[in-house]
């Protein structure tokens, strides 16, 4: 049984059915079948198990929620390197610019006799 | 008669100051530390019965051998400055004898009349470090030349129309120059400066305090290298400090 498409066809129609669902109904699908071919009696009379329908639930959100992180810290990473490249830049950059000298010279005191 | 002094410098500035002093004629050195001493001088464990002393600072080390000397009367100059409060007497101490600050002022103070009419002073010096990207413009003889400058404190407390500036430099240069404008037609414009290797103009400087201390040349109390007498400036010139005057294009043109 598909628990997550709700449909109790064990044979190629429901993949058809749900196929017609979203991706990720598409991938839970192949897991969902098994435990129901597998202890199929227990799930006579239950349309919606509640564990393994939470349980695969979770996981997926978890791993949604994993890639977006991800995708954050990746958009954290190259900010950083933006960052680290211009206080390189900055530190490289040419000596300070020296003001304008005043016009004139110097010249020496001459020292007492 | 031979002048004696002491000295309890850390780092080069010793030995540099040494060499410096034992260059003169007349002139004994001892050194207060557990070193050997350098060629030429002794190595002493009291200040008393000397004329003079010389301390980097007042630090844990050297502030029994400052608090021996002004117990004893005797005149002590510190490269820097001493600590607020520090309890001096009716001693003579000449403080800031190893800084730019120093210099700059006994230079101001070699031009100035004390008796006449108020001048506006600038005094600016060189410290280590990266040089300013903005400031006050200061044109500090060759080869540090302009630099941008920030405000300091002033060296001369009596001198209010002073105006102090500090000009961080990574060279191993050490700069100084004083400005002193007269406010009538009478008295005269004159920018004196000062450039030489950092170390060696430090040497220079507190061995030149040190020796015009031992010499009578400073009133008790706190004084700048500085002296009325321009005995100070003297004895640095004497040692190989050149002074140049700046001599501006408008007035060598007419």
């Amino acid at each position: 049984m598909c628990y997550i498409s709700r449909c109790y066809l064990l044979d190629s129609r429901h993949e058809n059915l749900c196929s017609t669902l979203s991706g990720y109904h598409q991938i839970t699908n192949q897991l969902l079948t098994i435990p129901e071919r597998r202890d199929a009696k227990s799930a006579e009379g239950l349309p919606f198990p509640v564990r393994p329908e939470r349980g695969l639930r979770r996981s997926a959100g978890l791993a949604n929620r994993l890639h977006s992180w991800l995708m954050k810290l990746r958009v954290l990473f190259v900010l950083a390197g933006l960052a680290a490249v211009l206080v390189l830049v900055a530190r490289r950059s040419p000596a300070v610019v020296q003001p304008p000298a005043d016009r004139g010279i110097w010249v020496p005191v001459p020292t007492d006799p | 008669m031979t002048t004696r002094v002491a000295l309890h410098l850390s780092g080069g500035l010793g030995l540099r100051a040494s060499r410096v002093l034992l260059a003169e004629a007349g002139i004994q050195v001892g050194f207060l530390s557990d070193d050997p001493g350098h060629e030429g001088t002794d190595s002493i464990l009291s200040v008393a019965g000397w004329d003079a002393l010389a301390v980097s600072d007042v630090s844990e080390a050297s502030d029994p051998h400052v608090k021996e000397a002004l117990a004893f009367d005797i005149p002590v100059a510190v490269g820097t400055h001493l600590p607020d409060g520090y309890p001096v007497g009716d001693a003579t101490v000449v403080t800031g004898a190893a800084l730019g600050s120093g210099l700059a002022a006994a230079l101001a103070l070699s031009v100035s009349n004390p008796s006449g009419e108020p001048v506006d002073t600038q005094l600016a010096w060189t410290v280590s470090g990266q040089p300013l990207g903005m400031g006050t413009p200061v044109t500090f003889p060759e080869p540090v030349g302009p630099l941008w400058a920030g405000r300091a404190e002033s060296p001369l407390l009596r001198r209010p129309q002073v105006t102090c500036l500090v000009a961080p430099d990574d060279s191993p240069w050490m700069a100084v120059v004083a400005n002193v404008r007269g406010r009538s037609n009478g008295v005269a414009n004159r920018t004196l400066g000062v450039v030489d290797d950092g170390n060696f103009l430090q040497a220079i400087s507190i061995s030149a305090a040190l020796v015009a201390a031992a010499r009578g040349a400073y009133p008790p109390g706190v004084n700048n290298p500085g002296d009325p007498g321009g005995v100070y400036l003297q004895l640095a010139r004497a040692a190989g400090m050149e002074i140049a005057e700046f001599s501006s294009e408008r007035s060598t043109g007419d």
